[in-house]
């Protein structure tokens, strides 16, 4: 008599818990962005953004944007280099932390600079929504920077498992993808 | 001064909100995001699960075939 070997789950089963957190997270930024479109849509006319209020960078943000870009489409690179197991793929995936740090550096700079403009959470509608969804995304880009780092190391010192590295892309092309709906529907 | 005494009646603004086509937009929107993006990986599971079995049963044949 053979005893069957157990399935290979079809999906890892860090995947698919992102998968369902991501889901999740991305209803929180659907609440978010809804409110605040349909309090843009509701305001009057000359009152969005407040007079007095800085305009938000939008130009300035197309850069961060491809930065963000950019770094997902690098750590899809890097993952096909870690399946087919060439040693570059952990370059590759610090490469996609660094263009992804770099994201997240920018907008310190551009809140940095709003903030000294005057725009703070309580001092419009815009600024309060701005800081509360760009907020948001950035906390969600720095949690997704440590997992990123940290498969980094594991993968340096050749103990990453495949799960933790998975898991730690599906939440980093979540917070990639969501950002430009975020882009297009606040800065615009 | 006529838009603000316009916001301060109750009823002047009734049938033309500016929000109208944004609130039923955004209710469809959030509506319809979880039940596509569940129904989007039950049916990814279910497909890679479907393709795993096909696999399995290829290799299984294959495998009766030498023996």
């Amino acid at each position: 008599m053979s005893v069957q070997e157990p399935r290979k789950p079809v999906l890892p089963n860090a995947v698919l818990g992102t998968l369902f957190f991501v889901v999740a997270e991305v209803m929180l930024f659907s609440g978010m962005i809804s409110a605040f479109t349909i309090s843009k849509a509701g305001a009057l006319p000359g009152t969005w953004p407040m007079p007095g209020q800085p305009r938000l960078p939008a130009e300035a943000t197309a850069l961060n944007t491809a930065l963000l870009i950019l770094s997902g489409i690098v750590l899809i690179v890097a993952h096909r280099l870690y399946k087919s197991k060439n040693p570059v793929a952990h370059w590759v995936t610090l490469a996609s932390w660094a263009l992804g740090t770099g994201f997240v550096a920018l907008q310190g700079v551009e809140w940095w600079t709003l903030l000294n403009a005057g725009m703070t959470l309580k001092s419009s509608p815009l600024g309060g929504f701005f800081y509360l969804i760009v907020g948001g995304h950035a906390l969600h880009a720095v949690i997704a920077l440590v997992a990123l780092f940290m498969a980094w190391v594991k993968m340096a010192r050749g103990t990453l498992s495949p799960g933790f590295f998975f898991g730690t892309q599906t939440f980093w092309y979540f917070v990639v993808l969501m950002w430009p709906v975020i882009y297009a529907r606040v800065y615009f | 001064m006529n838009s603000l005494l316009t916001i301060a009646c109750a009823v002047c603004g009734a049938g033309e909100d500016p929000a109208k086509g944004s609130y039923v937009g955004m209710t469809l929107i959030i509506s319809a995001l979880p039940l596509a993006m569940l129904g989007g990986i039950i049916w990814y599971v279910v497909r890679a699960a479907k393709k795993a079995e096909l696999a399995e049963n290829a290799q299984q044949a294959k495998t009766d075939g030498r023996a």
